[in-house]
């Protein structure tokens, strides 16, 4: 038994992660939905018979690379198997595939690969003489107090200087109440003040203020040729709705009984302390964040985001039993595909919200990326002191000198393994540390 | 002189980096949403695209696939993956792209280099 959170089993788990990778590498072989934005434009090539097959996956495969090595950093820090992991790599296996059966095939494998090969590994390293998964989790722990604070990072980027030490200063100010007062209770009654969703709540609450005030730039404007591109792409996407459903429903499901994982840290958080209030605040800002590059690039393509809107998350994990979190799943992407088109002409209205969806993305990078850091330095440190220390920075400065060939977020975790695993040899040597 | 539109994730630090080492006779730098910004390079109204994302490849220049054409666009840095400063001027040098995109990660070591090729390709 493994330190696995979570009231599900590892079968169930494993079937529906295998589900939801055999089903992902389908639509993107189909070319009805990827997960990775940024191969998202390149599709038209390929569709359209610019680029051949070959040519075509390998620059997917280019784009997706590095990030399931981030994903099997977040998998060790975690425990959990998360989007990363699987849907980067589906996209890569749907669009090498030559028919839909490879695909549908060789997308199980990996579905299957990533939760057993997880579970393998976590117990090959539980049962080492020196157990430092313990200490990989700690990892994670500073993560909300940092990460709460993305909002005023996206205030300063979109408003300035000022305006975002006003951000900064008040989610600061309500972070203390809470942790200070803790609870308030009404008689029988009472509300935990989770200080880290209380600041994260306040923060989002100014963001959405001043950009709903500010003062608009240009209206953005399409022309008549965009506009029909856009048109016919809204209806191939709600041509595919039924293929979409069963992807919604899925990955609902997936994150309900966490079998995969999204936002996998702050998820984190919430599966080991039973409080999800931060993950809910979180995806209401990841929707926010990403709602203007998923819905421009679904239109400019006609191929959909394999999660959505991320929206699917936010019901299977808020969905009271399993067998609710595929429902709700698939009625969100009912509803998404439906307005897809309206969105796509909303945004264009409000150009300061596309500027707000960058900035959000950006402050959540820099907040997790600092909180990454400093909690591998806390497991490196609790494994081997000031020497793991030393490990831990030299790691992490050279692979940033050289070019970061591992990318920045995986750095810490890897460089903590590595020192897991160094610690363990000493220990079977009888060194002492 | 050079009209550049910042975009993506990195957009503010970025116009820092090229406000501070060149001159406003060298660059002249925009911050607007995406779709704007590509626009006015497809109008000609701006010269050159760099857009930011967590993966280089990913949103940064996904409105610019769209709008200018992949052949026009080329992913300078990937998650995993920075150029060294000749590397980035050979490909400046090599190619015809109108839209950069990188990882934030990278901008402190990438824009220098990347103005500076594109200043040299077009004087």
């Amino acid at each position: 038994m493994t330190t696995m959170i979570g009231d599900y089993g590892l079968v169930f788990r494993a079937i529906v992660c295998i589900a939801i990778c055999a089903w992902a590498a389908l639509l993107a072989h189909m070319n009805i939905s990827n997960f990775n934005d940024g191969a998202r434009p390149v599709f038209p090539e390929f569709i359209e018979k610019r680029m051949t097959r070959t040519e075509f996956a390998t620059v997917v495969t280019g784009m997706g690379v590095g990030w399931v090595a981030s994903g099997i950093s977040t998998a060790l820090s975690t425990t959990f198997v998360a989007t990363g992991l699987t849907l980067i790599a589906t996209d890569i296996i749907g669009v090498w595939s030559p028919n839909k059966w490879v695909a549908l095939v060789a997308g199980a494998a990996w579905g299957a690969a990533c939760t057993f090969g997880l579970e393998t590994l976590l117990m090959i390293f539980e049962s080492l003489p020196y157990n430092f998964l313990i200490h990989m989790t700690s990892i994670t722990t500073p993560v909300l107090p940092i990460f709460c604070f993305f909002p005023a990072v996206a205030v300063a980027g979109q408003f300035g200087g000022k305006k975002g030490m006003a951000t900064g200063i008040v989610q600061a100010v309500v972070y203390v109440v809470c942790a200070l007062i803790k609870k308030i209770v009404f008689g029988d009654f009472s509300i935990s003040l989770q200080a880290n969703a209380f600041a994260m709540l306040i923060g989002m609450v100014m963001l959405v203020r001043y950009a709903v005030t500010a003062k608009s730039g240009e209206e953005d404007y399409t022309d008549a040729d965009e506009e029909n591109v856009f048109t016919r792409n809204a209806q191939r996407i709600k041509g595919n709705l039924p293929y979409l459903m069963v992807q919604g429903a899925l990955h609902a499901l997936g994150i309900k009984i966490l079998s995969q994982a999204y936002q996998p840290i702050i998820l984190f958080n919430a599966a080991s302390t039973g409080d999800y209030t931060a993950f809910y605040i979180t995806m209401v800002a990841n929707i926010i964040a990403f709602l203007p590059l998923i819905v421009s690039t679904a239109l400019s393509t006609g191929v959909y985001q394999a999660v959505g809107l991320t929206t699917e998350f936010l019901v299977g994990a808020l969905a009271p039993t399993w067998w609710l979190a595929p429902i709700f799943g698939a009625a969100v992407i009912f509803l998404e595909v439906q307005f897809v088109g309206m969105l796509g002409k909303l945004l264009s209205k409000f150009p300061e919200l596309r500027l707000s969806g960058d900035h959000i993305r950006d402050g959540m990078a820099q907040t997790l990326s600092l909180a990454l850091v400093i909690g591998s330095a806390l497991a490196a440190y609790a494994m081997w002191s000031g020497t793991g220390l030393a490990i831990l920075g030299v790691a992490y400065v050279l692979n940033d000198s050289t070019g970061q060939r591992v990318p920045k977020n995986a750095m810490g975790p890897f460089a903590c393994v590595g020192i897991g695993l160094i610690v363990n040899i000493l220990t079977v040597l009888g060194i002492a540390l | 002189m050079l009209k550049i539109a910042c975009c993506g994730l990195a957009a503010t630090r970025m116009k820092m980096i090229i406000e501070k080492n060149f001159s406003k006779e060298e660059v002249e730098v925009l911050t607007l949403p995406d779709t704007q910004a590509v626009r006015k390079v497809k109008s000609g109204e701006a010269d050159y695209f760099f857009g930011t994302c967590h993966t280089g490849g990913g949103g940064s220049l996904a409105t610019a696939i769209a709008i200018l054409g992949y052949s026009n666009c080329l992913v300078l840095s990937r998650y995993g993956y920075c150029p060294k400063e000749t590397e980035v001027k050979e490909k400046v040098a090599g190619g015809n792209h109108k839209a950069f995109g990188m990882v934030e990660g990278h901008v402190d070591k990438l824009i220098i280099p990347l103005v500076k090729a594109l200043l040299e390709k077009n004087k």
